[in-house]
């Protein structure tokens, strides 16, 4: 299997950034969703280890869809009330597919490393 | 047990309004969207037992953003041109504006000018002609720098502040055309009192001039009117548009 990763793409500052994106991507592969609904999907999938907090969800989702990678759609709910949904497009399954096999080279990589037995004491 | 919070308090969309400094059309989509998230989040976690205030509170707090993230909005949605220049600073961003303006209107009273020349009008027209073209660049220059700041550079609170005083500027080249006309015709009459007998050539000769002059400035008028009509329905649109989104009768910066 070929490399995903080489020395110079992996940015340790924007690792949080990019789980944050695939925890979106993967919860959108699920089928449309709104925003509220994408932060409890990825709260309770993940039993709680990942959270959402203090609007952060949304930065997220508005830089995927100037990207491209998901579709921002508004319907209209009881009482004219406007309420956008989110879908994940061709481009962000491709990505999310890619992202996710780089994201298991670096993990695999991370515990290799951590995981290195130790010179033998005497 | 109270009925459930299902709507976001007013006072918490307009102070986030107020911190988020985003273009109108785009800051009134993110409150609506946000807006929409906290209703629904708050009456799912009150299915799923929480009281009213507590699952309200806690959709506020997992959902409202925070001045980080309100930041991160802000960048997200700037204007290309905010984008393209962000390495400027803004003293060297105004300058250069300034000059872009002043080489507009250069170059629209040089554009102004040789189609006068070019027809060989120089010979019939009213010295006020030439005031009146200026002030008329300087109306179609005021419609587009307007248009530049809320449709290029979306920099702006309101987008309503200041088109009224492109409605005054409009009024100008009218006005200094009706000036020019009653001295055109002041003029005429101090000459036709010491040479009566020029009056059949030099009439008729005015007339054309000052009617000529009188419907460039009203066509600037009308530019500057119709440029306003079109900014200013746009504006009360958006700024209409946002007040609901708030559920509240006044802009926020009122």
């Amino acid at each position: 299997m070929g490399s995903f990763v080489t020395d110079t793409d992996f940015d340790v500052q924007g690792f949080a950034r990019d789980i944050n994106i695939l925890l979106v991507l993967s919860t959108l592969r699920r089928g449309p969703r709104h925003g509220y609904q994408i932060a409890l999907d990825v709260e309770a999938q993940s039993s709680g280890l990942f959270r959402f907090r203090h609007g952060t969800l949304y930065p997220i989702l508005h830089r995927l869809e100037a990207d491209g990678l998901v579709r921002g759609d508004w319907s209209r709910e009881g009482g004219g009330r406007r309420r956008k949904e989110y879908a994940l497009t061709d481009k962000g399954e491709r990505h999310l597919s890619g992202e996710a096999d780089r994201m298991e080279e670096i993990m695999q990589r991370f515990l290799r490393l951590v995981r290195a037995p130790g010179p033998a004491t005497a | 047990m109270n009925a459930p919070a299902t709507s976001m308090e007013p006072g918490v969309l307009r102070q986030l309004s107020d911190r988020l400094r985003a273009p109108l059309p785009r800051k009134t989509r993110f409150l609506l969207e946000l807006s929409g998230d906290v209703r629904a989040l708050t009456l799912r976690l009150v299915e799923d037992g929480f009281t009213p205030e507590e699952a309200h509170r806690r959709a506020l707090d997992a959902l409202v953003p925070d001045d980080e993230t309100l930041r991160r909005l802000e960048g997200l949605h700037r204007s290309w041109y905010r984008r393209a220049t962000a390495g400027w600073t803004e003293t060297r961003l105004k300058r250069a504006e300034r000059m872009g303006l002043a080489a507009a209107f250069l170059l629209l009273l040089t554009i102004q000018t040789a189609t006068i020349l070019s027809a060989d009008f120089v010979g019939y027209v009213s010295p006020f002609l030439w005031p009146v073209l200026a002030s008329g660049a300087a109306v179609v220059l005021a419609v587009g720098r307007q248009a530049f700041r809320l449709w290029v550079k979306e920099d702006y609170v309101r987008p309503g502040a200041g088109l009224k005083r492109l409605l005054a500027l409009s009024v100008l080249p009218p006005a200094v055309a009706a000036v020019g006309t009653w001295l055109d015709v002041v003029r005429l009459a101090d000459l036709l009192t010491h040479r009566p007998e020029l009056e059949q050539a030099l009439v008729l000769r005015s007339l054309i001039q000052d009617a000529a002059m009188l419907a460039i400035a009203i066509l600037f008028a009308l530019l500057g009117g119709l440029g306003w009509l079109l900014l200013h329905q746009w504006s009360a649109i958006q700024e209409d548009a946002h007040r609901r989104a708030l559920d509240t009768t006044t802009f926020p910066e009122e």
